[in-house]
């Protein structure tokens, strides 16, 4: 990797003030929210290569082919500078692909492309029937992550790879330990503080 | 804006008037007491993400829980929802019809919890805003309405989860839990329309 962990989370505090709460009235105007804005305009102006990032990959996996793949853009809300949060700061797309067995009610593999610094991740999201219910009744899913993908994710990881590179050149993938690295002393996205990681602050708040 | 209470104004009011028991002591349906299911979860009978959940979090209790002889808790889930005419959701970028997915629209809505397990019930707000796509691939089309019973739905559950995932909350945290445990909630029940979901 091109950066070590310090110097990653040195670029974090780039974007998150310390020990202050979303819900804190200054956080909106500090200057590290202010730069979630400026590289959000800066990631707005890149949209459309990612979307025909995304119709190429589309395009590798004709459904008559590959039934159940599915390419979904998860930003569409960097269509346009005036919509959206500021917690992400990557590009997000899934490929959701058919459960293996009858214990899984959605697989996807998630790609992750970060705009404000040069990597990215990709991982497989499985979830599964727990076997209890909700209080309405309905069947419970626990939702497992993995970056060991099985056999059957790793050809769409390559060619998600490939294309990522091929739209973003010079962006590497982030180790995974890397990415979970709590960044200390900043609450980020639907993480507390103690809980945003490099992959909180500079890719999704999903993480 | 419209301000609703949850079920738990219910449940405070019933602990307040009719029964003398513990904090924390009401029952889920439905949902295990003992033992975690498959992965990660916290045994709460949600979607939990691995390093997610609250780890020192107590899981709901279940009817067989309870003391022999004591008077039973309040079934904490049957008391009402959150209805979808809170969120009234308005487009911010236009559809263009292009491709398979297009389009976002967003809603905000203040919304009052208060915990009724505590010795004296304690209540909170949080200003909670969605948004979600005009269309999806997988989805399709998602009017206003259709945005507002998903969100509704999704919110219902996941108060009553992140509540009970804690004894006793401070607003704040109680706010970003939220909004962390609706998202696979939502991912589970309406695959495919990637939200974004905010709460402070």
């Amino acid at each position: 990797m091109k950066h070590s962990i310090e110097e990653l989370i040195a670029t974090a505090y780039e974007y998150y003030p310390q020990e202050i709460p979303s819900g804190d009235p200054r956080y909106d105007q500090t200057p590290e929210v202010l730069r979630q804005r400026e590289a959000r305009v800066r990631a707005v102006a890149r949209y459309e290569d990612w979307r025909s990032m995304l119709r190429r990959l589309t395009a590798r996996f004709p459904e008559e082919q590959f039934p159940g793949v599915i390419v979904q853009n998860n930003s569409l809300d960097l269509e346009d500078t005036t919509s959206g949060m500021l917690w992400d700061r990557c590009f997000v797309g899934f490929l959701w692909h058919p459960v293996h067995t009858s214990k899984e009610s959605h697989l996807s593999l998630l790609f992750l492309v970060s705009f404000v610094v040069p990597y990215y991740t990709i991982y497989s999201e499985r979830h599964v029937f727990n076997g209890r219910l909700t209080p309405k009744g309905k069947p419970s899913t626990t939702v497992e992550r993995s970056f060991n993908l099985s056999p059957d994710e790793l050809p769409f990881a390559t060619a998600i790879e490939e294309e990522i590179r091929t739209t973003f050149p010079g962006h590497e993938p982030i180790l995974p330990e890397v990415g979970l690295t709590v960044v200390p002393d900043v609450q980020a996205g639907n993480k507390w503080f103690g809980e945003s990681t490099i992959f909180t602050c500079l890719f999704a708040h999903r993480w | 804006m419209k301000q609703h209470y949850l079920w738990l104004v219910a449940v405070a009011l019933a602990c307040l008037s009719a029964c003398n028991y513990s904090v924390g002591e009401c029952w889920v349906k439905g949902e295990g007491s003992a033992g975690a299911g498959a992965g990660s979860s916290t045994g709460s009978g949600y979607p939990v993400l691995p390093g997610g959940g609250d780890t020192g979090a107590a899981p709901p209790k279940q009817p067989q829980d309870a003391t022999p002889g004591s008077p039973p808790p309040p079934i904490c889930n049957s008391i009402g929802s959150y209805d979808a005419s809170l969120f009234r959701f308005k487009t911010i970028v236009a559809d263009d019809g292009n491709g398979e997915a297009g389009g976002y629209q967003a809603a905000s809505a203040n919304v009052k919890f208060v915990d009724g397990r505590q010795d004296l019930p304690v209540g909170w707000s949080c200003a909670l805003t969605v948004q979600m796509p005009l269309r999806t691939k997988l989805y399709g089309k998602i009017s206003p309405d259709d945005a507002a019973e998903m969100t509704a739905d999704v919110l219902t559950e996941a108060s009553s989860f992140t509540m009970h995932s804690r004894s006793s909350w401070i607003q704040a945290l109680f706010c970003i839990k939220l909004a962390e445990n609706m998202i696979p909630i939502f991912e589970e029940r309406y695959k495919g329309v990637g939200p974004r979901i905010n709460a402070r």
